[in-house]
């Protein structure tokens, strides 16, 4: 049995919080706010996943590998959302700029929002957000990525016993305008 | 070693809107009794039975108490029986990773989760309704030291 302390084991949900490309990053201790929109309630897991397979070099003069590369890195996650407003539909399928409001011929209100995604993808900047998932401590934490996509294809599923979703995924863009080893966001932790 | 059902009666005790219906009437064996015994709780009043029931799993590799509780929810009538209940689901709703003090020492609750969906019944012995509900918990069984 490993030593451990209780607080180095994660568990919890994370908030989505999902911003135009460029807002500035708010600090760990404070609830994302402004710009920042809170893409939910999600419903079950929310993932993060580190992708980028090595390849393993071999020479001549040896039975083993030598070395390993990683030639390329993707960081991809995906989570599934169910207040399907049409602000939060705008913001995975299309752009919130999209939606337009307007008035029926019976005077009811109204808000559109096209099919059509068109071929431009939108970037937008991501926190994942967790109220207490820092491992030194009963205190907030999150994985920040500066610069993403989504590039969902939701399927919507409209059935008498079930709740519709919209399952939310994307990658993670280099970002240029972060420091060498943030291009690709972080995570975060607070320990005091 | 911290006791896991003494940290989810801490837990729930704490709540705010549990005290105020349930005042401190909220233990591992409910003590509802007419007599004059020091500690009874006078009926019909509001309050919560919470105790171990099976249907857990053990983590057999980490210093980790997974447990099932059942949770009785007692009231006056079937209407505040519920309420009593409603707190608990309140309760569960927010329990996410949270520093419990306990008389065996500081613990850590990862979750308090509804296990169930609610069953009314009757317990004849004492002439209250209660509903029943089931609870999944995880909680080390490691004190937190001071850091």
């Amino acid at each position: 049995m490993a030593a451990t302390t209780p607080f180095s084991q994660l568990t919890g949900v994370v908030q989505v919080f999902i911003a135009p490309y460029g807002e500035s990053i708010p600090d760990v201790d404070t609830t994302p706010a402004g710009n920042w929109y809170e893409l939910g309630s999600t419903d079950g897991e929310q993932s993060v996943k580190f992708g980028g397979k090595p390849v393993w070099f071999r020479d001549n003069d040896h039975q083993g590998p030598v070395v390993g590369i990683r030639p390329e890195e993707d960081v991809s996650f995906k989570f599934r959302i169910v207040d399907l407003t049409l602000e939060n539909w705008a913001r995975v399928v299309s752009n919130v700029s999209k939606i337009v409001t307007g008035t029926t011929t019976l005077g009811a209100n109204t808000k559109k929002l096209p099919v059509k995604r068109g071929s431009v993808l939108v970037e937008y900047a991501l926190i994942f957000r967790g109220s207490a998932i820092s491992p030194y401590g009963a205190y907030p934490g999150q994985f920040v990525f500066p610069r993403i996509m989504l590039g969902s294809e939701p399927e919507i599923k409209a059935a008498k016993n079930a709740r519709w979703y919209l399952d939310v995924d994307g990658m993670v863009l280099e970002d240029d305008n972060q420091s060498e080893d943030d291009r690709m966001g972080w995570l975060i932790v607070k320990t005091s | 070693m911290i006791d896991a059902l003494a940290v989810v009666v801490k837990h729930i005790s704490q709540d705010t809107d549990v005290m105020a219906l349930c005042d401190i009437r909220i233990a591992p064996r409910h003590k509802y009794s007419n007599t004059t015994v020091a500690g009874a709780w006078k009926t019909p009043a509001k309050g919560i039975e919470l105790q171990y029931d099976p249907g857990g799993t053990p983590d057999i590799e980490q210093p980790i108490q997974n447990i099932r509780i059942r949770a009785s929810c007692y009231g006056e009538d079937d209407y505040q029986a519920s309420r009593v209940y409603n707190t608990l689901v309140h309760v569960c709703r927010n329990a996410n990773r949270i520093v419990v003090t306990t008389s065996n020492g500081i613990a850590f609750l990862y979750w308090l989760l509804l296990d169930s969906s609610p069953e009314t019944q009757f317990n004849n012995d004492i002439s209250m309704p209660f509903v029943q509900v089931f609870l999944t918990a995880r909680i080390a069984e490691v004190p937190i030291t001071a850091s």
